[in-house]
């Protein structure tokens, strides 16, 4: 019972941290969030298992950590509402070449991280060649240019 | 800006700007949630070290004093010190009486003083500690926990009244 337990409890434990960071946090892999990653994970090894390195033990958490992945999947297949709560929605940052600041601010994303985006996905120049800029759910941003 | 659709402008987006203002306020209300626990924590509230970490009981001048973590975390290592009073040598043995039902909720690594031998009774352990011109003051347990929630424990010498105390496990 106490696998199951763990393993829940850490999942959604993790999860609502993560969205209260902001999603920010998880998405791009600078070297700030690569060493955030890699040390909640090694903090969460221990937990997950307690004392029990045991071949069942690990199977236990494992399908418990993949039946509850599985299990909002399809809560958020059938809730919009539930969808939404747990991933967000999209943010436009910049639209018509304007850019959003007080959306900015309050995301945590600035003007360098739009124009880096620009110029990583559409190899673009300058903050004017974009139309529009899009905070995506997954905390990456995209870009769409202006019509040359 | 703010609650203007971009469908209009032909942008398929639905963002609903709504939602992002809820999540803000609900982020912000959670960040101070955060930094409130983290605070406890640092405090020793969570326990593992920290001023409101560890409690002492006093049973008298005759009694032992226990000092215990308030808050110890399950399977993890936490220490506990019965301090014993000046006149607790009997016959030349020091006679510790632990409850029973306290000692079988954890995994006790070492006693020190090592005890001469350890009689069991039906709810209680009895530490029988040798002195001889050396008198022991202090019995240090260290332990680890092993059940979850609220325990209380007992200690006394042979012939004193116990002194109760009550320690919160976190899982």
């Amino acid at each position: 019972m106490e696998s199951v337990l763990r393993g829940a409890a850490i999942y959604l434990f993790l999860l609502l941290i993560m969205r209260i960071s902001g999603k920010r946090s998880f998405a791009e892999i600078t070297t700030f969030d690569f060493v955030l990653l890699l040390v909640i994970g090694e903090t969460t090894q221990q937990a997950l298992l307690g004392e029990d390195f045991s071949l069942t033990n690990a199977f236990i958490v494992i399908a418990t950590l993949v039946g509850i992945d599985i299990g909002l999947s399809l809560w958020k297949q059938r809730s919009k509402g539930f969808a939404r709560l747990l991933e967000g929605r999209p943010l436009v940052l910049v639209a018509d070449g304007q850019v959003l600041t007080d959306r900015l601010d309050e995301v945590r994303v600035d003007v360098d991280d739009i124009l880096a985006a620009g110029r990583e996905l559409q190899g673009l120049e300058r903050l004017d060649q974009i139309k529009y800029a899009v905070l995506e759910r997954n905390g990456g941003i995209s870009i769409i240019p202006k019509e040359r | 800006m703010e609650t203007e659709s971009w469908h209009g402008k032909g942008f398929e987006i639905e963002e609903e700007p709504r939602f992002h203002h809820t999540s803000w306020r609900v982020q912000r209300v959670a960040w101070s949630i955060l930094a409130l626990v983290l605070l406890a924590a640092l405090l020793g509230a969570l326990g593992r070290g920290g001023p409101l970490a560890s409690a002492q009981v006093r049973g008298g001048p005759a009694g032992v004093t226990v000092e215990h973590e308030r808050f110890p975390h399950y399977s993890a290592p936490s220490t506990l010190r019965v301090r014993l009073p000046a006149d607790a040598a009997r016959s030349g043995e020091v006679r510790l009486r632990v409850d029973r039902r306290y000692i079988d909720g954890m995994r006790i690594e070492s006693v020190t003083p090592p005890p001469a031998r350890v009689e069991a009774g039906a709810d209680e352990l009895v530490y029988v500690f040798a002195t001889g011109t050396a008198r022991p003051t202090e019995v240090v347990f260290r332990l680890h926990m092993d059940t979850i929630g609220r325990v209380s424990g007992a200690f006394a010498l042979d012939t004193g009244a116990p002194v109760r105390f009550t320690q919160f496990v976190f899982p």
